[in-house]
């Protein structure tokens, strides 16, 4: 009996201790006052009468989680330095690694939970639009629009449209959640010695065209013409090249199911049926085996550019063949190519803090920086002048592919910046995966996989 | 033990409990309460709170923060899941597939060993070597073995003149691929478990192996030798010794380590995520082959978000080990002879 009444005294008081402790994570640290106070004396002697101008960012402290190892976090962590010696407003800036883009997502929304999250910090769109969904983001209209801290008309003309296209986020009115400093492109890597071999003397424009430089190589060398990474980017721009498109405007409904979608998927069994292509069995297989001459073709970031070269060198400093890059072959009028690149987003936290951030933010892609960090990186230079700069315009001539992928930009199309944009990615690549092993049909693949992407779209999860 | 117990009761009726004052009794309690404290309060905060906290999380919407009171619907949700059914199916194969295993192949190692062979401690070593080696470094060696272009394995088949296979790329039934191959279809339902899980499987049983054989030699050693000796005058061959003497004296270790190796397979982890998610593949790939439901929750916790969804599946996997324990006990415990 008293053992009864000590547990159940036990009982009552971890409920206590539960019931104390339970609801605290849940409340979520109060949304910060956009606008201070009206009392405060105007710091600027301009007229600008926008909230954010009224701020002084004065001496704040931020944290950045970042991305980068190796030689692009000393780019990075020199830059940073540059900017906490210059600024004028005695910010300092703290960079911070916060692992690949897996781990710096599960630690920002461990941090979310904790209700800590950094000031700024590198991430994908649809990562974004998670950390959105939990009210965490900072809307950066307000800021480029500030007439003490934003970006002038020129500024804004400056920027490439379909880099910022790729930070509005649909499912928040189209706010700007995130700034996009990274960006690079999903293109075709192509052996040019083999296919002038072959007789072919330039890359395929059309799918018909891929197809039959493919059935060229199995009968004149009876090899393979292209090793597959499944991959939803690449599956994105074969539907977008056959004007086809993943998913609605709104980012509600799934579309890649029509028969663009389908087209993709059959040609893809017809290149498996007839031993034209393969799936790579580790990552990067396919960069491997298109240095080897196994292949004629692969598909892939032009962030890849650098790591293609050396594999082709191996040890010696020439390359064994020709090689370049294209846009996918695609049936539409003009080339679609698939733009994408992680951006930097800023956490709410104070309004100084915040402001603090984003000056960061756009001193970091002013000309000069962004110069520096796109050489440094193998990004694209987000604004036009920095592109004309005489560095970049040098950077261009020593690497003459990565010159040829800038000038597809006007061909870009970003992926949507959705939080169930993850969902889709997987389900496209398991179709990819299911019609190559032949466990579907293409048509059933298909269906499958707009199913499963349409839950995610929903997002009804608990 | 038999000693303390005398000590205990000694104490007991020297001191009987009643004959102190009420106050003394309580003084005593509070105190051995007091020395019980801190692993109480070790026990509270990091073993029993989070558990009733992750069940707080699975009655609400819960995505990066709790968006609101949602009942059972989590749980509602996982019996709707075909997803979630489909992980189930892939823990039964995958603990049909390791288990029974493991079991039968450390019992002959360790009847091996115990009989006397030269150089036991060195065997015993050798087959130990896999369970204290990192599961994350061993299944990165074992992805490299089953690499279906420069793995060793493909290349000994190509040798014996069997085809390559895709090993960790290939989502196909084995049943299916088996009937495939004498030119047969088997429907769906009967295609078994993936080449890629039955991979991850013989890597499992490699590691556990060493474990199980170590124990079981303990049980071998508490069987009384002369119990071997009578059977012998009486007749018996090696066979009927081990079959009526060394299996029902061993059934107490045999069942100790099937309730723990279940319990282990329905929680295995690090393999699979390593061996799939690890080679940059798909996690619990490919075509969720390898998903058990382990994997499942962690997916639906750390990619999707759906974190009150994660915590109800992670109820209903416990629910699940629990009953099959409860009903290991109730159906082999009452099999089990102690010496």
């Amino acid at each position: 009996m008293r053992r009864v009444i000590i547990g159940l005294f036990a009982v009552i008081l971890l409920a206590g201790f539960v019931a104390a402790c339970a609801p605290t994570p849940t409340a979520a640290p109060a949304p910060p006052t956009e606008k201070p106070a009206a009392a405060q004396p105007t710091v600027a002697p301009t007229k600008a009468t926008d909230a954010i101008s009224q701020i002084d960012p004065s001496g704040q402290t931020v944290l950045f989680w970042h991305v980068s190892t190796k030689i692009h976090e000393k780019t990075l962590k020199t830059l940073i330095d540059e900017f906490n010696k210059t600024n004028k407003w005695g910010i300092t800036v703290q960079p911070e690694y916060g692992g690949y883009y897996p781990d710096i997502r599960k630690k920002i929304l461990a941090s979310i939970q904790a209700g800590s999250p950094p000031d700024l910090a590198v991430s994908y769109q649809n990562m974004v639009a998670e950390y959105a969904g939990a009210g965490a983001v900072v809307n950066l209209d307000p800021y480029l629009k500030s007439e003490k801290y934003g970006l002038s008309k020129d500024d804004l003309n400056d920027f490439f449209a379909n880099f910022f296209a790729g930070d509005r986020y649909p499912e928040f009115n189209n706010a700007m959640y995130s700034f996009p400093p990274n960006r690079s492109m999903e293109v075709m890597y192509f052996n040019v010695s083999l296919l002038k071999e072959l007789g072919f003397d330039k890359p395929p424009a059309t799918w018909d065209e891929f197809y039959n430089i493919c059935k060229a190589a199995k009968e004149q060398k009876d090899m393979p013409c292209y090793a597959i990474s499944p991959s939803a980017s690449t599956f994105a721009a074969w539907v977008w090249t056959r004007g086809g498109n993943i998913i609605s405007k709104d980012g509600k409904k799934v579309t890649f199911n029509g028969k663009e979608g389908l087209a993709a998927l059959e040609f893809l069994k017809k290149l498996v049926d007839e031993g034209l292509a393969y799936q790579i069995s580790e990552r990067y297989g396919d960069q491997t085996d298109f240095a080897n001459q196994k292949v004629i073709f692969t598909f892939g970031s032009t962030a890849g550019l650098p790591y293609y070269a050396k594999a082709i060198k191996g040890d010696s400093d020439t390359f064994a063949f020709d090689w370049s890059i294209a846009p996918f072959p695609h049936s539409t009028p003009k080339p679609v190519v698939d733009v994408y690149g992680p951006s930097v987003t800023i956490f709410k936290s104070t309004p100084e803090r915040q402001l603090a951030a984003w000056l960061f933010v756009k001193w970091f892609t002013e000309k000069k920086q962004t110069a520096t960090w796109a050489m440094d990186s193998n990004y694209f230079p987000v604004r036009r002048s920095a592109a004309e700069s005489p560095e970049m315009q040098a950077y261009f001539q020593k690497n003459p592919l990565y010159k040829k992928a800038f000038d597809f930009l006007p061909y870009g199309r970003t992926e949507p910046t959705i939080a169930g944009w993850q969902g889709v990615r997987d389900a496209l690549g398991n179709a990819i995966v299911a019609v190559i092993t032949g466990e579907k049909s293409p048509q059933e693949a298909l269906d499958e996989a707009a199913t499963t992407a349409q839950d995610a779209l929903a997002g009804t999860g608990g | 033990m038999a000693a303390a117990d005398e000590k205990n009761s000694s104490l007991m009726t020297s001191q009987p409990l009643w004959t102190g004052s009420r106050k003394r009794y309580w003084k005593r309690t509070a105190l051995a309460y007091l020395y019980l404290l801190p692993a109480g309060i070790v026990l509270a905060v990091f073993h029993f709170l989070p558990v009733l906290y992750a069940f707080y999380i699975s009655l609400h919407r819960w995505r990066i923060r709790n968006l609101g009171f949602r009942g059972v619907a989590n749980y509602d949700q996982a019996i709707h899941d075909p997803r979630f059914w489909g992980s189930l199916k892939v823990t039964l194969f995958y603990v049909l597939g390791t288990v029974p295993f493991t079991l039968g192949i450390s019992l002959l190692l360790a009847y091996l060993l115990f009989q006397k062979v030269r150089w036991l401690s060195f065997y015993r070593t050798s087959y130990f070597l896999p369970y204290i080696t990192s599961t994350v470094a061993a299944a990165a060696v074992w992805l490299w073995i089953f690499n279906p272009r420069h793995g060793p394995l493909n290349q000994v088949l190509s040798l014996v003149g069997l085809s390559p296979q895709r090993w960790m790329n290939e989502p196909r039934g084995i049943v299916k691929m088996m009937a495939a191959g004498l030119g047969m279809h088997v429907p769906a339902w009967a295609a078994g478990p993936s080449l890629a899980l039955v991979a991850v499987m013989v890597v499992t049983v490699w590691h556990f192996v060493g474990f199980d054989v170590v124990i079981f030699l303990a049980g071998l050693g508490n069987i009384p030798t002369e119990l071997y000796e009578a059977a012998r005058i009486d007749g018996a061959g090696q066979w009927q010794l081990f079959r009526y003497i060394t299996l029902p004296l061993l059934s107490p270790t045999t069942f100790f380590l099937l309730i723990i190796s279940t319990i282990g397979a329905f929680q295995s982890f690090n393999i699979i995520y390593v061996m799939t998610a690890g080679s940059g593949a798909q996690l619990g790939g490919p075509l969720h082959s390898t998903t058990t439901t382990t994997i499942y929750l962690f997916d639906q916790f750390y990619n999707r978000v759906n974190i009150g969804y994660a915590s109800a599946i992670a109820f209903v996997l416990f629910a699940i080990i629990l009953s099959l324990t409860v009903l290991q006990n109730k159906w082999i415990g009452e099999r089990v002879h102690y010496v």
